[in-house]
């Protein structure tokens, strides 16, 4: 253990934040007294039922627990923690009296940590409680390292199973309006998002509603549905003094070019969500959340904004703040829409453009205009007169005639 | 077998000069004896075009017309035009470009037979294989004259609503005059369109046969008039696009 304590860049032993629940009071004075002479912080506690409250919090580092705990003693208190999933929050160490070697054993196999035989040397003490720091210092290292592989795993699958295989996709749909519903459909499912709305760049410089969803309202406008949308395109610019339009976050993102993450609009400060909250107020729905990002095409120019309202808790279903984690799979997902968007417009305008290419002509005009050329008394004269000319031409000049 | 070919188009700025000069270099640089009469007595570019000054200037197409000369002292040979040597030769036929020349011209118009006469001399004793003839946009009485004695009439026009129109009228005007043939050029065709496409669609507008599809190339727009594309650009896909109508329009 002194190995790991001297690992380059771990921390030196610092004071912890314990816990003692015994039942004894003289052996628990004696405890907190030793532990705070050590420099930690100690709470106290006599009995199985606030010993379990106190150890839920969570906010210990390590317990010091009596296996003779009123209410059923330690093994219980470890096997309802066990059961709760939160035996690995906090370390626990057993403490007895001598001749409870049984007991102890029994503790030590439903998760305690260690075990501590009456009231110990105050030296050996301090040496085994930087022993257990150390250990629980190294757990929760442990812990976050797995979260953050998890994350990274998850992120790669999103990445392999949901984002790629919707570039393809995207790139293969023909059908403008599913194009658009299959962007926002997978950036709500990635970012485990209950509403959404798509926006696209007009010509005329605003970003318009192309798409709106929203899960538990049951609501999807626009699209494939065919439901008219009934908000206003948002200006980019004001009409008057051509002022950039920094205060809805949509426009925010499509003039910045930058993702936009409001963990909740009620108390943000800065954007105006005024529009979105008279709507919650209508149908009694809480936008809270928001993730907000420009859709840029292979030059970086925005055409349109990608916005998810509320992220809800994997577990808990309730709405939380987007994950920061999560902004670089949904910029991906961006960048692929945006490309094939892009695509689309110009085969678009491409097809506009072959379409102009047809070649109408007004008979009736056509017909006036030769009448006024040709019937005059000079261009009867002049075919006379070509007719000549070509027919003299065919023995000195000899030319193929054609048909004419 | 000479063939006497005009380039005409309804509107001004279609590029049709700039075609006929272009179109007359790249036969000449095969080693054909091209001629090339400028008819656009309103408007004329050739002598821009071919890199003649005005001092070297002296004789007309005016000239011919009003009887001050034979059209064959009229035409001067332009083998290096702006440098570029040709293995076969060009004879120019300006037109004056002197206002009250360009008046007269407007004023007076000239003669069919004189003018039909005068193609014929030219192309005898300069044994010219292709007379090429830019005459003026529109379908005044000259430019009529001038598809009354034309083997072939070339059209060009840009793909754009009033061209097709005012091509329309061209066509039928041409047939009425016995026009052994009539090809249609399209020019400054953006480079997104497909140009199969554009030449089915204009055959079948037209009934005519479509002697090239031009897309715009941006160095035939800024070179503009200061010097002969093929030449500059003998590698450019639009020099090869021309090379092609030069030998089918002459084929």
């Amino acid at each position: 253990m002194s190995q790991a304590s001297h690992t380059p860049g771990a921390a030196p032993p610092k004071p912890g934040s314990l816990l003692v629940a015994c039942g004894d009071p003289a052996h628990r004075t004696a405890l907190v007294h030793m532990l705070e002479a050590a420099g930690h912080a100690v709470s106290v506690a006599e009995s199985r039922g606030p010993s379990l409250e106190l150890l839920r919090s969570g906010k210990f580092d390590l317990a010091l627990v009596d296996v003779r705990l009123t209410d059923g003693g330690l093994e219980q208190a470890l096997e309802q923690l066990r059961a709760e999933g939160r035996l690995s929050q906090t370390l626990i160490v057993a403490i007895s009296a001598a001749g409870e070697g049984e007991s102890v054993a029994r503790c030590l196999d439903l998760g305690a940590t260690d075990s501590l035989i009456g009231l110990p040397d105050p030296a050996l003490l301090g040496a085994r409680l930087r022993v257990w720091l150390e250990l629980k210092r190294w757990r929760e290292a442990a812990r976050l390292a797995e979260q953050r592989l998890e994350r990274e795993q998850r992120r790669s699958d999103e990445l392999l199973q949901i984002v790629i295989p919707l570039g393809i996709a995207l790139s293969n749909e023909t059908d403008f309006n599913q194009m658009l519903e299959k962007i926002l459909i997978q950036a709500q499912t990635l970012g485990r998002a209950d509403a959404g709305t798509l926006y696209l760049r007009t010509d005329d410089d605003r970003l318009k509603f192309v798409i709106v969803r929203n899960t538990s309202l049951d609501l999807a406008l626009g699209g494939t549905t065919g439901a008219e949308i009934p908000f206003a395109p948002l200006l980019l610019h004001d009409a008057h003094t051509g002022r950039p339009n920094h205060h809805n976050v949509a426009t925010h993102a499509a003039l910045t070019g930058e993702t936009v993450n409001i963990p909740d609009a009620y108390q943000a400060e800065g954007f105006d969500f005024s529009g979105t909250q008279a709507i919650d107020r209508d149908t009694g729905y809480r936008s809270t959340s928001f993730l907000t990002l420009p859709l840029k095409d292979g030059r970086q120019a925005v055409i349109g904004v990608l916005q998810l309202i509320n992220a809800l808790d994997e577990k808990t279903g309730r709405v939380v703040p987007f994950d920061l984690a999560l902004h670089p799979v949904i910029e991906s997902l961006a960048s692929l829409a945006a490309v094939a968007l892009q695509a689309y417009i110009r085969e678009q305008r491409l097809r506009q453009q072959i379409e102009e290419l047809r070649i109408e002509i007004d008979e009736g005009k056509r017909a006036r205009r030769v009448a006024e050329i040709t019937e005059t008394e000079y261009f009867r004269r002049l075919q006379e007169k070509a007719r000549e000319m070509r027919s003299a031409h065919a023995g000195a000049r000899p030319v193929e005639p054609r048909d004419g | 077998m000479a063939k006497i070919i005009s380039l005409h188009s309804f509107q001004q700025g279609v590029g049709k000069s700039n075609l006929t000069a272009n179109l007359a270099a790249l036969l000449a640089a095969e080693g054909r004896r091209v001629g090339v009469v400028d008819a656009d007595l309103q408007s004329p570019a050739q002598h821009f075009l071919f890199g003649l000054g005005e001092s070297e200037q002296r004789r007309t197409l005016n000239d011919y017309l009003w009887g001050r000369c034979e059209i064959v002292e009229s035409a001067c040979e332009v083998n290096r035009p702006r440098g570029h040597e040709l293995a076969g030769r060009v004879f120019l036929v300006p037109a004056s470009t002197d206002p009250s020349e360009i008046a007269r011209a407007l004023r007076e118009g000239y003669d069919v037979n004189r003018l039909d006469a005068g193609f014929n001399q030219l192309i005898q004793s300069l044994a010219l294989e292709v007379l090429l003839v830019d005459t003026h946009a529109g379908l005044d009485q000259v430019t009529l004259l001038i598809f009354a004695v034309s083997d072939t009439l070339a059209i060009v026009l840009r793909p754009d609503h009033q061209d097709y129109q005012g091509t329309s009228v061209t066509v039928d005007v041409a047939r009425r005059l016995s026009v052994p043939r009539l090809a249609l050029i399209v020019n400054k065709v953006p480079a997104i369109y497909n140009a199969a496409e554009v030449q089915a669609r204009v055959e079948k507008a037209y009934g005519c046969e479509v002697a090239a599809i031009l897309p715009h190339a941006d160095e035939w727009m800024a070179l503009a008039s200061a010097g002969l594309f093929v030449l500059r650009f003998p590698g450019h896909p639009l020099t090869g696009r021309l090379r092609q109508a030069a030998a089918q329009l002459t084929a």
